[in-house]
């Protein structure tokens, strides 16, 4: 039979339509190719899903990461200096800095030319940092924000401005030296910023910033808590700013070369201030000379001369060796001793050991320390700190200079209970002055009394520290009655506070000449180093003055610096002149520990 | 002719069969469409929310980034103003300004009393 062709929807008889026979074979290759092109198509697409996915996957993720997500450095701020009151001595502030990912700059040579002009660079420095085989240089640090807006509108590829902290001094000069400076990479250099870096330094972190095609960031990883800790120091903003408003007039009143003083707390050993002239400004420590940073009241020694005459004072009463009014021949002002004639400033008779302190008496003192003896003294002259350091918290501290008595020479005991033939650093000398100050015991000095946190969780806390006993309270008391002789009717006269009562000690001493090895005539250092008030100390001071060419003396030129200091500290402390009786030391360490708390 | 006969009913049979299942048929397949219809919704839905979501992301990420960047440069401020107030209290400043352009002198000895 054959087949009836019939197109679809005509119908003959009553039989259902359907495909014929030629219909349906043509259906069937249609949808035979059918199914092969989209076979073929399936397996193209297929293959290429496989290519992309699977062989070209590490490279298109990289790609993709690369327009995508960028690393961005990430640094946290540095931590902020106040002093005991809370106010702020360092700070940081943020400011942008330049930087450059060498493999996106697409033309180094215009971009280095347009960055050049953008911020004052040499456009070759900058084209060989572009050039860099580098994922990321730096082009210019801690830039202006007109600076950072010039390179902005550039919009070159691979250009970035990054926030950075930089550190600043709101009060310039004020505690210079105890503060130190940072270098630009944010790092401590000098004193504190030094010695602290480790708790002050914020972290530098790596955070992957993700952006769109525009660059606009849309995510950035959380950088997490990295700033530095906060330093709270013993420091009175107050009192370090008249010791060294005091101190630069000494040293420019008496044309010297230098000077250094420090105030401290005699029972805790808190510094209250620390001051060196000539100073420098930290914001700016570049442009300052080594001289004028170095920090003279912690790194330098001089021989202290008469003011030395304490120590060897405070031996020979602890031994019973000496009473206040045992009496010494003067020998009219001279004595000889090695083949060498010491002489006093003036010719005494027959002296008490009282006296010998108190108008300086050099010979009286050689007679003290002979008595004393080498061991002895040398054992004393170590008690009190000499020739070690005093564990100051802060940089570079000098320990010194003391020969042991097997190296000392027939003149050494004569020429050392005079304060020569030995070098102290001023802050050694304070330390010693605040033991006989706090009834006999040996404080560490120290600046930072507390690390804390930027939510203000304190990391660590230092408390006072007494060393040891060096002398008891006896010869402490008697000591102190002695040294407000110096002021009251000796050498020290000009350090007398209205209303007070101070007790301390002159000094003045040649320097060694470097070129004859003698001591010079017209080259000294003058010092004054006391407590007050006297019988209740909250305040130890020393003055040193290198190379005074008017004032030459310590009773003249050191002697009133300390008395300013001093009048102006007690009056900012509310410390009543009617004050009397001597706080015990434990008693000063307890309410020291509660202030801090 | 007997096989004609039997193609014959069985085309009868058939038409028949047709009659009767094609409502059916078409019920089925309209419920399959309605599934398909329903299947392909749901997976527009899903895909759209998927798009939605990604999008409502990227922008709450663009406004993190604002806001962010507005935390930042507040809190710049707040610590250039402490450090402006930081510096004008410079008291080397406050006394130049004291004595110079106020005329203040310091308390001489015995000039300043204590209030307990």
């Amino acid at each position: 039979m054959p087949i009836q062709r019939r197109s679809r929807g005509t119908s003959s008889g009553g039989g259902e339509p359907g495909p014929s026979l030629g219909g349906r074979g043509r259906h069937r290759r249609r949808i035979i190719i059918l199914f092969f092109s989209l076979a073929a198509t399936l397996a193209i697409i297929s293959g290429r899903l496989f290519s992309l996915q699977v062989r070209q996957h590490p490279k298109l993720v990289e790609a993709a990461n690369r327009q995508y997500r960028r690393l961005v450095p990430f640094v946290s701020r540095r931590g902020t200096i106040y002093d005991r009151a809370g106010r702020e001595l360092a700070v940081s502030l943020r400011v942008s800095s330049i930087f450059a990912q060498p493999r996106e700059v697409q033309d180094p040579a215009r971009a280095a030319s347009a960055l050049s002009s953008a911020l004052g660079l040499p456009a070759k420095k900058v084209l060989v940092r572009l050039r860099a085989e580098k994922p990321f240089v730096w082009i210019k640090r801690s830039v202006s924000p007109e600076e950072a807006e010039a390179v902005a509108q550039l919009g070159l590829k691979g250009i970035a401005s990054v926030p950075e902290g930089k550190r600043f001094y709101p009060k310039q000069e004020q505690g210079a030296h105890l503060l130190g400076f940072v270098g630009t990479d944010d790092r401590g250099l000098e004193g504190l910023e030094l010695q602290y870096d480790a708790y002050l330094a914020g972290k530098q972190k790596w955070v992957v910033r993700e952006q769109d095609a525009l660059g606009r960031p849309i995510f950035r990883e959380e950088a997490g808590e990295l700033q530095g800790s906060e330093l709270y120091l013993t420091i009175d903003e107050v009192i370090q700013y008249v010791t060294e408003r005091e101190l630069e007039a000494a040293v420019a009143r008496s044309g010297a070369l230098s000077g250094s003083a420090i105030v401290m707390d005699p029972l805790t050993g808190e510094i209250l201030a620390l001051a060196n002239s000539p100073s420098f400004n930290p914001n700016a420590y570049a442009e300052a000379s080594a001289f004028a940073r170095r920090n003279r009241a912690v790194a330098d020694f001089y021989e202290p001369g008469s003011a030395f005459k304490v120590i060897v004072g405070a031996g020979a009463l602890e031994e019973g060796l000496v009473g206040p009014e045992d009496r010494f021949n003067g020998e009219g002002g001279a004595i000889e001793v090695g083949g060498i004639t010491i002489r006093d400033h003036e010719r005494f008779g027959t002296i008490t050991f009282s006296e010998v302190l108190t108008h300086s008496s050099n010979v009286g003192a050689i007679k003290v320390g002979m008595r004393l003896g080498k061991s002895l003294y040398y054992d004393y002259i170590s008690g009190f700190g000499f020739g070690n350091l005093t564990g100051i918290d802060l940089p570079g501290e000098t320990p010194g200079m003391i020969r042991r008595p097997k190296d000392w020479s027939a003149l050494s005991l004569a020429s050392l209970s005079i304060g020569q033939e030995l070098s102290v650093s001023p802050l050694q000398m304070l330390v010693a002055v605040s033991a006989v100050a706090n009834g006999g015991t040996l404080v560490r000095p120290y600046v930072v009394r507390s690390v804390r946190a930027a939510d203000g969780k304190v990391v660590r806390e230092i408390p006072p520290v007494q060393l040891r006993r060096v002398i008891s309270e006896g010869t402490a008391r008697t000591l102190t009655t002695i040294l407000k002789g110096v002021v009251t009717e000796g050498t020290g006269k000009a350090a007398a506070v209205e209303g007070f009562e101070v007790a301390g000690k002159t000094g003045t001493s040649q320097k060694l000449d470097q070129a004859t090895g003698r001591y010079s005539g017209h080259k000294v250092v003058a010092s004054f180093v006391g407590f007050v008030p006297a019988e209740q100390p909250r305040l130890a001071i020393v003055v040193v003055i290198d190379e005074p060419r008017i004032l030459r003396w310590g009773g003249s030129i050191a002697a009133p610096t300390f008395r300013e200091i001093a009048r102006e500290s007690l009056q900012h402390l509310r410390i009543s002149p009617a004050a009397r009786g001597r706080l015990r030391l434990a008693e000063g360490i307890r309410g020291a520990t509660s202030r801090l708390n | 002719m007997r096989g004609q006969a039997t193609t014959a009913l069985t085309a009868v049979g058939r038409d028949r069969a047709s009659a009767f299942l094609k409502p059916r048929v078409d019920r089925i397949r309209g419920l399959d469409l309605l599934h398909s219809i329903l299947l392909g919704g749901l997976v527009l839905v899903g895909v759209l929310f998927y798009v939605w979501q990604h999008i409502q992301v990227v922008r709450l990420g663009y406004q993190i980034e604002h806001l962010q960047g507005e935390h930042v440069a507040l809190i710049r401020q707040q610590k250039e103003l402490r450090f402006e107030v930081a510096r004008l209290k410079s008291l080397r400043r406050v006394e130049e300004i004291a004595r110079r352009q106020l005329g203040f002198t310091s308390p001489g000895p015995g000039q300043v009393i204590l209030v307990e």
